[in-house]
């Protein structure tokens, strides 16, 4: 288990290296430098480099990076330019944001998607299951920031029931929990469907059944624990997508995440912010993966079997 | 009596290539809900066509009108006139092309560049696979609308970056889709066979591994152009896809979010374009998925 562990580590750092070129070599061909747009006017190139120079955005964009990534790994990302912060700081102030409506998003979903699932695949080929798979359908195919203006149109501006923006209290994060939520779900409650199916025909279900455990008891106890497995193993990339998707949403709903910041570090042309900002998210990203990827192995004999020679 | 009836090989290549694709159409066809997605489709691209012909770009999409700003859906504007006097509905038929031809151009690009590399993986394996999956990795670790976000910042606004900022970040799906088809097919017997009668590689790969892993790529295809005009019109509503004042329906609709309060109309039928035009893809790509592998269905 250490061997797999370790190995799974070990392999996932070059490709967070390779990320954090990806990102800082894309961020660095952008037009628009700030360092000539803080100069003053009359100000001339020698003074512009100096001042460049100051606020460490000379030299060679291989230079560069390796600088970069020294800091980085001593845990500095540089200071924002337009905030005059540094980015670490201001980073982990709107993390905890975007995390708390990526999981309140992620219940949402499960919320509609299990129940709505297993509805669909007990009711096999019935119109229930044709309305649950025309819900999800719409669920994957809606923009899910139109999705949210509407829920704002319908329930903060004609409704008032709830406030269409900011984070204040507990009734600010249900709209946009429910809008990142919904496109979740959609793909959720299609693999909740099919892995019931699959899980309807075994025979441990058919004997069950010939004990005469009642209907509910075998749905309930002996089917959805077995069907849940694959909901579980996709959650690294379920929380992927809603980390992804919260990007909009925030913007949607001026919720004062991650997400937001680097759409508006990058409407400001603050490089180092949102350099700073799409590594750090990424870095996060792949650790979670990871850590899913090892809680399942850990939980699933046969990929433990695997490596504990 | 039996009377045998000689096939001559032309007759039977040709009844084999019509049956694969007549099997394929007739399974399609079975499906309401994946005609529905065809109809829907072939519906906007006819719209779309028609629009670039009659409606002129200067004169018809940008041209303000200030004296018919923000009217309310009625029988001259169906769907209303939007906060410069345009006409919604004139709008968004002209728009269709810009989420049209940035799901399909992206999808080619990343079908194309994606499914070689996979094809490449799948049929060297070792460390030619290696190299590449680590490569797709990098690219699917980055979130996509992050990713599409950095290159279009990284190479200005246009259409043709948001294609190709699209298709870039699709590769990845498209190269794992490939190699996962190939696998299966790599060590059959006949491609074996091939290799001991000395054809090329390259020809193998075209000829024999191409043909027998294309049903995962097909579908792969049209939810791609779904998920390529969904993203598109992400980027577009941050900002940072189609520059304004083009008819992009992700542009519209964040344009009209200042008037949400009165003027709700101006963000609801952008957005049910963009909706029903990827709905009409998912319900495609599933028919297709099902036609092509009815074993799956099951």
């Amino acid at each position: 288990m250490i061997r797999y562990i370790l190995k799974r580590f070990l392999m996932m750092l070059p490709v967070l290296l390779a990320v954090s070129f990806v990102v800082y070599f894309l961020m660095d061909l952008a037009p628009g430098d700030i360092v000539s747009m803080m100069a003053p006017q009359d100000a001339t190139e020698a003074e512009i480099e100096m001042m460049r120079e100051e606020m460490g955005l000379g030299g060679t964009l291989p230079q560069r990076y390796l600088r970069y990534m020294v800091n980085l790994l001593k845990g500095d990302l540089g200071d924002s330019l337009s905030m005059k912060r540094p980015v670490k700081d201001v980073f982990f102030e709107r993390f905890p944001a975007t995390l708390k409506l990526a999981f309140a998003s992620i219940i949402v979903a499960m919320i509609i998607s299990i129940p709505l699932g297993i509805a669909a695949a007990t009711n096999h080929r019935s119109w229930l299951d044709g309305a649950s798979m025309i819900t999800a359908m719409l669920g994957l195919s809606m923009p899910s920031f139109w999705l949210g203006l509407l829920l704002i149109i319908l329930f903060s501006l004609k409704l008032g029931w709830f406030p269409s923006g900011g984070s204040s209290g507990i009734t600010s994060i249900i709209l946009p929990a429910i809008t990142l939520g919904a496109g979740q779900a959609g793909n959720l409650t299609r693999i909740t469907r099919s892995s019931m199916l699959e899980v309807i025909r075994q025979d441990y279900l058919r004997t069950a059944r010939a004990k005469g455990v009642s209907e509910n008891k075998v749905i309930y106890k002996h089917a959805l624990k077995n069907a849940l497995i694959p909901i579980i193993t996709i959650f690294g990339s379920t929380l992927g997508n809603a980390l992804g998707g919260a990007v909009a949403i925030e913007t949607v709903f001026s919720w004062p995440g991650v997400g937001r910041l680097t759409v508006s570090a990058i409407n400001t042309r603050d490089m180092t912010l949102a350099t700073g900002c799409i590594i750090m998210f990424t870095i996060f990203l792949t650790l979670t993966m990871l850590i899913v990827d090892i809680a399942y192995a850990y939980a699933d004999p046969r990929i433990k079997a695997q490596y504990s020679k | 009596m039996i009377t045998e009836k000689k096939y001559s090989i032309e007759e039977l290549q040709a009844y084999k290539k019509r049956s694969i694709a007549s099997e394929v159409w007739r399974n399609y066809k079975k499906s309401p809900s994946a005609m529905m997605g065809l109809i829907i489709i072939v519906i906007i691209l006819i719209a779309a066509i028609i629009a670039q012909i009659i409606y002129d770009y200067n004169v018809d999409i940008v041209q303000q009108d200030m004296m018919n700003r923000l009217q309310s859906p009625s029988s001259t504007h169906f769907l209303g006139t939007d906060q410069y006097g345009r006409d919604i509905l004139v709008r968004i038929l002209y728009g269709a092309k810009y989420s049209l031809s940035v799901g399909i151009v992206s999808v080619a690009i990343s079908c194309l560049f994606g499914s070689t590399l996979g094809l490449i993986a799948g049929y060297y394996g070792g460390f030619t696979e290696n190299i590449i999956l680590r490569a797709c990795e990098v690219f699917m670790g980055i979130p996509s609308i992050l990713l599409g976000i950095a290159i279009m910042s990284a190479f200005g606004q246009s259409l043709l970056v948001l294609m190709f900022a699209i298709g870039l970040v699709y590769v990845p799906m498209f190269a794992r889709t490939a190699r996962a088809a190939v696998l299966p097919v790599r060590d059959q017997e006949y491609i074996e066979a091939a290799k001991v009668s000395g054809v090329s590689n390259l020809s193998i790969i075209f000829t024999h591994v191409l043909p027998n892993s294309m049903s995962p790529i097909i579908v792969q295809i049209t939810m791609g152009v779904a998920n390529g005009i969904l993203t598109a019109s992400s980027l577009s509503f941050l900002g940072l896809g189609v520059p304004v004042p083009a008819p992009e329906w992700g542009a519209m609709l964040s344009s009209g979010r200042e008037f949400i309060r009165d003027y709700s109309y101006l963000t609801f039928f952008p957005g049910l374009a963009i909706m029903i035009t990827v709905l009409a893809f998912n319900l495609m790509g599933d028919g297709l998925r099902d036609a092509l592998d009815p074993k799956l269905k099951q």
